[in-house]
């Protein structure tokens, strides 16, 4: 994980790096005069070579939780992002949560009603949900929900009432998303021996499902869940912007387009943290899930 | 006459290749037999050939200064028969700026995909096939790649290269590689050690012989499926760059940009949304349900 994180930063580091043009220019604007320019690029620190810069980066950022200043607003990356955190984490969680909650029980009914009426047009619209970009949905609630009927607000993050429509616009494609990995996964399982045992035995048909089954079916889903969550986060970033929500994902934007590079930089490298974290957990969970698993690991077996 | 040595390498060949065409081409209509009969597939089909042809018919059907024209007394017209979808906040027609729209947002999606089939499939093919440091070294730097999340890193691209349709498509090809090289390197890893790649090695194929002519073909049915369903989500990826304002430059129109630019005037004018918004969901769904097609068509056990 560390060593992912390191590369991140330096991947990043590198490619905003080519942007054209130096910080100073950047931060004093057209009009500056150009030895104050140079000053300040000397201050900065830009003059160094790239490699040095990057590690005193680096070093700044794990030693002392300092990933720079921001351009625009002067104020210390760290804390801005540090602020903006819990808008972003509340908008993913929200809509993970939303997605479960209808994604895993629609997958598991229509694959176990295959082919059926209910099946035929969850997947359908489970498909429809996954081909369209997650600001549309936004916009589509934004134009009826708030503009039209102003039952929540369009922009902002003052009550609870704001997070409504961003949960449903990002939770509908990622629940999508699950319901047809539940289904295919419920699919293979439900013709399993032990499922088909489990009913010969006289299970009646809910504890065949739901205890048998499903409890198998959830690996992949739980896998195609974490590993997705980077579409996820890339959704949130559209979806932040839309509803002008205070998250990370609206602060990378704007920092991209005003080539704010320390925000930039900072932003998606505390990304990539999240992400990795998250992955982690998923692997995690599984010892959980699966007891085979932790068995091999208990055992003092190395990874 | 020729000796008996001197004919019988040749007619092996020749007999040897009149079999492989042969079980080629039977394959090929055996896939689309089975596809034919996806209603679905063959409906996704048919409307993105149709969108093919009108995006190059383009010029034919409206001129380009018709889409960028500005006309104040238009704007915001809502449609009627002279603008079939419209016009937009300048009083340009929407429906030629759709129709513009369309070549952009389908080259990036072909493009792009195009791009990723091709260098991931080498790359994949390679470090699946060699193994070993190089698999460890590649597989680890994709990782890397993988950790950030995909429009992030495109816009980060972006911004350190430019806008234009050329730096958008090297931007989307670079999130999308990682992920594609993965499931290329799955799929040779099953066939590296079967017994004709060990055969074709025996004989002293080289490498990229064995590669190109053995590991690759073999591997194709979950290459084509996932090339179908990359040009899904790289539509979606380009309308998501444009939405955030990174895509192409205006007053060029693209899909994204045009949802974008609904944006403003959402509440008086919904059909500046309605008409993009329907046209980017329709490309990805057909290429979505194509693809779907493709993968129960291309290895039938996986339809239940």
């Amino acid at each position: 994980m560390i060593p992912i994180v390191v590369g991140v930063s330096f991947l990043i580091f590198t490619i905003l790096n080519l942007i054209p043009g130096d910080p100073a220019s950047n931060i004093l604007g057209i009009g500056a005069v150009q030895a104050d320019i140079d000053a300040l690029n000397e201050e900065l620190g830009y003059n160094l070579p790239f490699l040095q810069r990057y590690f005193n980066y680096m070093y700044n950022a794990v030693v002392h939780f300092d990933l720079g200043v921001s351009y625009s607003t002067k104020k210390p990356v760290f804390d801005e992002i540090l602020g903006r955190l819990p808008v972003s984490l509340k908008v993913a969680f929200n809509a993970i949560l939303f997605s479960l909650v209808f994604g895993i029980p629609l997958g598991v009914l229509s694959a176990v009603k295959q082919n059926s009426l209910v099946d035929r047009l969850s997947t359908g619209i489970a498909l429809l949900l996954a081909s369209q970009p997650g600001f549309l949905i936004g916009m589509i609630l934004m134009l009826i929900f708030s503009l039209r009927l102003r039952w929540f607000p369009a922009t902002g993050a003052a009550t609870w009432k704001s997070y409504v429509m961003p949960m449903i616009a990002l939770g509908l494609p990622y629940g999508g998303r699950q319901l047809r990995f539940t289904r295919s996964s419920m699919l293979e399982t439900i013709r399993q021996d032990y499922v088909r045992t489990a009913r010969a035995k006289g299970a009646n048909e809910h504890i065949a499902i739901w205890r048998h089954a499903m409890k198998n079916a959830l690996m992949p889903v739980i896998t195609v869940a974490g590993t997705s969550f980077g579409i996820l986060i890339g959704g949130a970033i559209a979806t932040e912007t839309l509803f002008g929500l205070p998250g990370l994902g609206s602060f990378i934007v704007a920092g991209i387009k005003q080539k704010d590079i320390p925000v930039v930089t900072g932003g998606i490298i505390i990304f990539a943290l999240i992400f990795s974290f998250v992955i982690l957990a998923v692997d995690l969970s599984y010892a959980f899930i699966d007891p085979r698993i932790k068995a091999k690991y208990a055992g003092g077996g190395k990874r | 006459m020729s000796t008996k040595y001197d004919d019988s390498p040749l007619m092996n060949l020749t007999e040897k290749k009149v079999e492989v065409n042969f079980k080629k081409e039977s394959q090929i209509k055996e896939v689309w037999r089975r596809l034919k009969k996806d209603k679905l597939a063959m409906f996704g089909l048919s409307v993105i050939v149709l969108m093919i042809v009108i995006a190059l018919c383009a010029p034919l059907i409206r001129p380009y200064s018709a889409a960028i024209k500005m006309n104040m007394r238009l704007k915001l017209a809502l449609p009627s028969a002279a603008h079939w979808f419209g016009c937009d906040g300048y009083g340009r027609d929407l429906f030629t700026r759709c129709l513009y729209g369309s070549r952009v947002s389908l080259t990036i999606g072909f493009a792009t995909a195009f791009a990723t089939l091709v260098i991931g499939s080498m790359l994949g093919a390679l470090v699946g096939y060699v193994g070993g440091v190089l698999d460890d070294v590649v597989m680890r730097a994709l990782d890397i790649f993988s950790a950030i999340p995909s429009t992030l890193f495109a816009m980060a691209v972006v911004a350190a290269m430019g806008s234009g349709i050329f730096n958008i498509c090297v931007a989307i090809s670079l999130t999308n590689i990682p992920g594609f090289v993965r499931i290329v390197r799955s799929a040779v890893l099953g066939i590296a050690d079967q017994e004709y790649i060990e055969a074709a090695r025996a004989g002293g194929s080289p490498t990229l012989h064995i590669l190109l002519r053995h590991v690759l073909p073999n591997a194709i049915g979950p290459l084509i499926v996932q090339t179908t369903a990359n040009v899904s989500s790289m539509i979606l990826s380009a309308a998501t760059l444009s939405f955030l304002g990174l895509g192409i430059d205006p007053p060029q129109p693209e899909w994204g940009a045009l949802v974008s630019e609904a944006q403003e005037f959402l509440r008086r004018s919904p059909h500046l949304l309605i008409f993009p918004g329907i046209l980017i969901c329709v490309a990805s769904f057909s290429m979505s349900v194509l693809g779907d097609g493709l993968r129960d068509a291309l290895d039938p056990r996986l339809k239940s």
